[in-house]
């Protein structure tokens, strides 16, 4: 019986430390699913506060990760966006490779505007666009865009955008 | 001067072979010029042609208002139920889309460039100009990137009264 009680008791343990582990933090941003491994990909949405608070929020959670703090300008009827969200949904290897260690912020242009809006001095005119941040959430002034690379396939895309986010 | 006004085209109502610029104007990089003109046989047409910055396209007139599995939008001419125009006919595109060289296949693209889409309208009788509006729909993308869509963008103008076009 004891035997028992203590297999459960262990059990237990386990169970909540997977739980734990699995933890997502509440906060501002959605945790898009599936979550990739090796890198991170958060949503932020316009009812969850001032923009540069949140990008500052979320770098610093990015360098709590040892990750790259990146946003990325998208939107839901844009195919080349949809494209590079694809790949990376079908754990395409060379696209996960090209991610290791980001922490990618999504902006959906249709909620966050695009020119003349709030978008604290993110200039663009066509999606999808990234922007490095640094540790306190402000642009680096490194971006790329879909024009850096070709057609949209991963093997055109991985190399281009594992150079911007790597520096290498 | 009066010679040099009768030798050119300058007057105050535009000839009735002449297409009629209605409205013209340029959002989300996308140039839009709508004309009215009439045809031999007296009937009239109302066109929009739609340019597209360098290297992007279209999408095709037939493609769904939400696009296909949200992606992309259409590129349509239409009357409102405000319209003092009546549609006489189909919408007629100058190009013919073609499948994508990515999925999904059904998200048809015009050609890079340019695109005109025209309508068969009867006109109002009378001979003066009067206030109407129609609406616009498009979106432009280049392989790589997409310019933000404009859907259902309803554009005031001022049409000539049909009479007045016979009588001239």
């Amino acid at each position: 019986m004891k035997r028992k009680i203590t297999l459960l008791f262990v059990g237990l343990l386990v169970g909540m430390s997977l739980v734990a582990c699995n933890f997502r933090p509440q906060g501002t941003a959605n945790y898009e699913d599936p979550v990739p491994t090796g890198f991170t990909i958060v949503r932020l949405h316009t009812k969850d506060g001032d923009l540069q608070s949140l990008l500052a929020d979320e770098a610093q959670k990015a360098e709590s990760l040892g990750r790259i703090p990146v946003v990325e300008f998208d939107a839901t009827w844009c195919p080349p966006c949809q494209a590079i969200n694809k790949a990376i949904k079908e754990n395409n290897k060379l696209i996960l490779d090209a991610y290791a260690d980001t922490y990618i912020i999504r902006l959906d242009v249709d909620e966050w505007g695009w020119e003349d809006s709030d978008l604290h001095d993110f200039q663009f005119e066509g999606i999808p666009v990234f922007f490095k941040l640094d540790s306190t959430g402000n642009q680096t002034g490194d971006t790329i865009n879909g024009g850096a690379w070709g057609e949209d396939i991963p093997e055109n895309i991985a190399p281009v955008m594992d150079a911007f986010f790597h520096d290498t | 001067m009066i010679i040099w006004l009768l030798t050119t085209n300058v007057s105050c109502t535009p000839a009735p072979s002449q297409p009629i610029a209605l409205a013209s104007f340029t959002e989300n990089y996308v140039q839009v010029s709508i004309l009215l003109e009439r045809e031999p046989a007296g009937d009239y047409v109302l066109s929009a042609t739609f340019t597209p910055p360098d290297g992007y396209h279209l999408y095709s007139k037939d493609i769904p208002l939400t696009g296909v599995n949200g992606l992309g939008r259409p590129t349509s001419l239409e009357l409102t139920s405000a319209s003092r125009m009546e549609a006489m006919g189909e919408l007629v595109e100058s190009l013919v889309a073609q499948e994508p060289d990515f999925e999904p296949k059904e998200l048809l693209v015009y050609p890079t460039g340019p695109v005109t889409l025209s309508l068969p309208v009867r006109l109002l009788s009378g001979d003066d100009w009067v206030d109407d509006e129609l609406k616009i729909t498009y979106m432009a993308c280049s392989a790589v990137q997409c310019k933000p869509p404009v859907v259902g963008k309803v554009v005031s103008l001022r049409i000539p009264g049909a009479d007045m076009l016979k009588s001239k």
